[in-house]
């Protein structure tokens, strides 16, 4: 089968025919597409890191299995209300503070001990192996020990004192 | 060349000689290796040589022995304990024809397949492809030292600004650091008895002075070598990954990935350190060597005479010492690590340990082993103890020499006092610099046997090229090997004279014993060899003709054990198409029927798969390798082998992802397990690297042979289990 059939059963939407708002059940969404409505759904973001705005929207079955709505490229094309009420539901599904300030960073062996500011509020941590921080272009991932995720969107735009202990490992 | 070994294949040009009188009209040399036990079984030298006619075995000077072809049936290479022996039949019986010890078993086993080769009736072995490689070996020969030191010098060229203001710098710090004596003389002969305060100010200044300077000259010095450093170990870094990755195939199976890594991480940075730190240290210091040496005769020769006395002791002493040092510290260094693998072991096992109540014999285990490191550590302290204190004492006792010859001159009024001071100042000053020269010997020519090793990396050319006239063209997948042949060793041929068409979208399954070439066959599709006989064409056009990347990113390549980067699965699943959208890779995912299990990791495509894929199973790694090769819409798509390692529901996941892969593609499957082969149009069966059978998997059947012979043992295999069951 060429690989252009396999591009098209994606189903890939334009935000512009989709409309999301809450459903009535807790932390899933209501979204109608070209008119038709379907509840029950949850937001799946294939690459949270590299591309957060693709976004997969699913039903999921009794059996566990995934029914895989559509695919929006960017969720931030959408109309404003269900954009909010998107981003509200993979705030909470995707919970990936961002460190806005690095306070302290200090290794010992392989280990590092973190103490920063995040826009979550205050936080520290220990990340272990160089394989805990992930840089992607200006963005850096880091996963603490107990599998939290943070994130520094741009080192660049960061403050000169957290830069510079960012510097012990980028 | 580079190879692995290549001494043992090159006669010396007396033996050569001796063997051409021998040979008679059309017998041409094919073949010769040395061994290294003689017929007598003590070590020494004892050449085979294979001709297209007879097999010749040789000890020089002593004894020939030869065995024309035609008298041979078979040829067996047996492995004992410590050697082996090439083993022939012949009518009158079996006989040894040559033994070598078990570092050269690969020699052997090759010239014990060229032998079966020859003797082979069908045998169509042309030419002298082996003698002619080994001659092409000689003529290159190793270039020379001088030669090696020209071309790694070649790379401080390009930044040669700073090699120059590095060599600048280090001339103005040597010099300077000639001063501070001087104005010690000064102080003491001048100033002291004047009492001028003037001048004591002057020179005090001037001492400061020269000791910034000398500071700043200092930095500027370490900061122009290390970047000097740094960029000609990038260049050059850069120019063995860049020059590695043009090779073809055939250099990375004769070298192994060890030895190349070894090359590009530990040579290129010996090669720094003599470039920049070596040449550097090595000019500076016999520079000051010679201006010291000169002050100190202009001075006094005299005292200078005097102050020679330590330098045999330093310039012999020290290359000596650290040769003894070298086996006494390596002595420690085992004596440790036998107590790691000690603790390696008890530790982790203390569950055995403590079972069989051997805690007692443990601690008087490592208490011995602890008791010999104390041993190897008070050898290096005894050595350390015997030398140094030596040549301590051997500098000091002249330094104090000349300070009682010079004194009784003071005394005389043939020398003053400040110049004796300034004297034994640049006496202290004249030794650094012959120490430093001394220890610089050896690491030196490491540093330069090193550069030869890169340099052969780089001189290597690649096999395989563009032809200057080379197409590029969308393929449609129309395959034909015209009377291919092909070995890795270009006189044992692993593919023999095959002649095969495919068409297009046509799926071809192949199958065969293991080493019978069925993987080759995809290698030189791949172009990653060229046929030694024949050739083959995509679409009419010689693959010769058709320009690598063009040929390559049109076949897709799914492998046993698929190689995946430690990076993410995206990256992975997009490597064959850089800068491919998300879209793209979530399609090709989807196809390869691994969509499902990637999302269920918590950073789903952006999980990263440890090195070689680690955090994965094999079933998920053999899915993200399809994912890989269907990204790039490949118009010809080979898998290799690519369900046999897992387990049979994974292989029903990736049956069903391949089922998507193979529709409208030209596609060879290899395999092991014949159940794989149902969507196949055809099955071609290879056998010793001929293709033995050709038909339908009914018509294989029903023809009763080698195909049919594979089918019924794997089906008894596969129903075993069940019997047990039922049992």
């Amino acid at each position: 089968m060429p690989f252009s059939k396999f591009l098209e059963s994606l189903n890939i939407v334009d935000p512009k025919r989709l409309h999301i708002s809450k459903d009535v059940r807790l932390n899933r969404l209501k979204v109608q597409l070209d008119g038709k409505v379907f509840d029950n759904v949850l937001p799946r973001l294939p690459m949270p890191l590299s591309k957060p705005e693709f976004v997969i929207l699913a039903q999921r079955a009794g059996d566990g299995s995934w029914n895989e709505l559509c695919m929006i490229k960017d969720y931030r094309l959408l109309d404003d209300e269900s954009r909010r009420v998107l981003e509200e539901l993979l705030e909470k599904n995707y919970f990936i503070p961002e460190i806005v300030r690095v306070e302290r960073l200090e290794t010992s062996g392989d280990e590092f001990r973190w103490e920063v500011i995040t826009s979550k509020g205050p936080r520290s941590f220990l990340t272990q192996g160089r394989r805990s921080i992930i840089v992607l272009g200006f963005k850096i991932i880091v996963i603490d020990k107990d599998d939290n995720i943070y994130q520094i969107t741009d080192y660049r735009k960061i403050d000169a004192k957290s830069r510079r202990h960012l510097n012990k490992f980028i | 060349m580079l190879t692995e070994d290549e001494d043992s294949l090159k006669p010396p040009p007396e033996v050569e000689a001796s063997i051409r009188c021998m040979l008679s009209e059309g017998e041409d040399l094919l073949y010769c290796a040395l061994s290294d036990i003689e017929a007598s079984g003590c070590y020494g030298n004892r050449w085979l040589f294979i001709t297209n006619k007879r097999v010749i075995t040789l000890t020089p000077g002593r004894e020939v022995r030869e065995i024309p072809l035609d008298r041979i049936m078979s040829v067996e290479v047996h492995d004992y304990l410590g050697n082996g022996e090439v083993e022939v039949s012949t009518r009158d019986g079996r006989e040894g024809l040559i033994r070598f010890s078990r570092s050269r078993v690969e020699e052997f086993r090759k010239a014990a397949l060229l032998i079966s080769e020859l003797v082979e009736p069908s045998s169509h072995l042309k030419g002298r492809p082996h003698w002619d490689y080994l001659n092409s070996l000689r003529k290159e020969g190793r270039k020379s030292r001088s030669a090696t030191l020209r071309w790694l010098i070649s790379y401080m060229k390009p930044h040669w600004y700073w090699a120059v203001a590095a060599l600048l710098i280090s001339l103005a710090t040597t010099g300077l650091g000639l001063v501070p004596p001087y104005l010690i003389r000064l102080l003491i002969d001048q100033v002291f008895p004047s009492k001028d305060v003037g001048l004591l100010i002057t020179l005090t200044l001037g001492l400061v002075g020269v000791y910034a300077i000398n500071a700043l000259l200092n930095i500027g010095l370490n900061y122009s070598l290390a970047l000097l450093g740094q960029k000609v170990i990038y260049d050059m870094r850069s120019r063995v990954y860049e020059h590695l990755q043009r090779l073809s195939l055939g250099f990375y199976d004769r070298i192994s990935s060890g030895r190349l890594l070894s090359r590009v991480m530990d040579d290129v940075g010996r090669v720094q350190w003599f470039l920049v730190w070596g040449t550097q240290t090595f000019i500076s210091n016999l520079l000051a060597l010679l201006g010291v040496g000169l002050i100190i005769f202009t001075l006094n020769w005299q005292l200078a005479l005097f102050s020679l006395l330590p330098v045999p002791i330093i310039a012999i002493g020290l290359p000596l010492f650290r040769q003894k040092a070298k086996g006494v510290y390596h002595k420690a260094w085992r004596k440790w690590a036998d107590v790691s693998s000690l603790l390696v072991d008890t530790i982790p096992g203390a569950i055995v340990v403590k079972s069989f109540s051997q805690e007692k014999f443990e601690v008087k285990r490592l208490r011995e082993r602890l008791a010999e490191v104390v041993e190897a550590n008070m050898e290096s302290t005894k050595l350390h103890l015997q030398f140094f204190p030596l040549l301590g004492f051997a500098t000091s006792a002249s330094v104090v020499f000349v300070w009682w010859i010079g004194g009784l001159q003071v005394f005389t009024g043939s020398l003053t006092t400040g110049t004796l001071v300034a004297f034994v100042s640049y006496m202290w000053m004249f030794y650094g610099p012959v120490q430093q020269l001394s220890n610089l010997v050896q690491p030196m020519q490491q540093a330069i046997t090193s550069g030869e090793r890169v340099e052969e990396v780089i001189e290597v050319e690649p096999d395989i090229e563009d032809a200057p006239d080379a197409l590029a063209f969308d393929i449609k997948g129309a395959i034909r090997f015209e009377n291919v042949s092909f070995g890795y060793e270009p006189f044992i041929p692993v593919v023999r004279n095959i002649n095969l068409e495919i068409k297009p979208g046509e799926v071809i399954g192949v199958v065969g014993p293991s080493g019978s070439g069925k993987t080759t066959l995809t290698k030189l599709l791949l172009r990653f060899y060229d046929p030694t006989e024949g050739r083959i064409t995509i679409d009419g056009v010689d693959l010769r003709k058709i320009k690598l990347q063009c040929l390559r990113e049109q076949i897709g390549l799914v492998l046993q054990d698929p190689i995946l980067f430690n990076d993410t699965i995206a990256y992975n699943i997009a490597y064959g198409k850089r800068g491919a959208r998300p879209e793209e890779i979530i399609a090709s995912a989807k196809a390869a029927h691994a969509h499902d299990f990637i999302m269920n990791f918590p950073l789903a495509y952006d999980t990263v798969v440890g090195e070689r894929g680690s955090r994965l199973s094999g079933g998920e790694r053999q899915r993200i390798a399809i994912a890989r090769a269907l990204i790039t819409d490949p118009r010809i798509l080979i898998l290799d082998e690519a369900t046999s390692s897992v387990d049979s529901i994974t292989e029903k996941h990736i049956q069903a992802a391949l089922e998507n892969l193979i529709r409208d593609r030209t596609t060879i499957i290899i395999a092991h397990r014949l159940s794989t082969l149902q969507r196949a149009n055809r099955i071609i069966v290879i056998e010793k690297g001929h293709i033995a059978e050709v038909g339908s998997h009914e018509e294989l059947l029903a023809k009763g042979g080698l195909y049919s012979q594979l089918y019924a043992i794997q089906s008894a295999q596969e129903t075993i289990p069940q019997t047990t069951i039922a049992v």
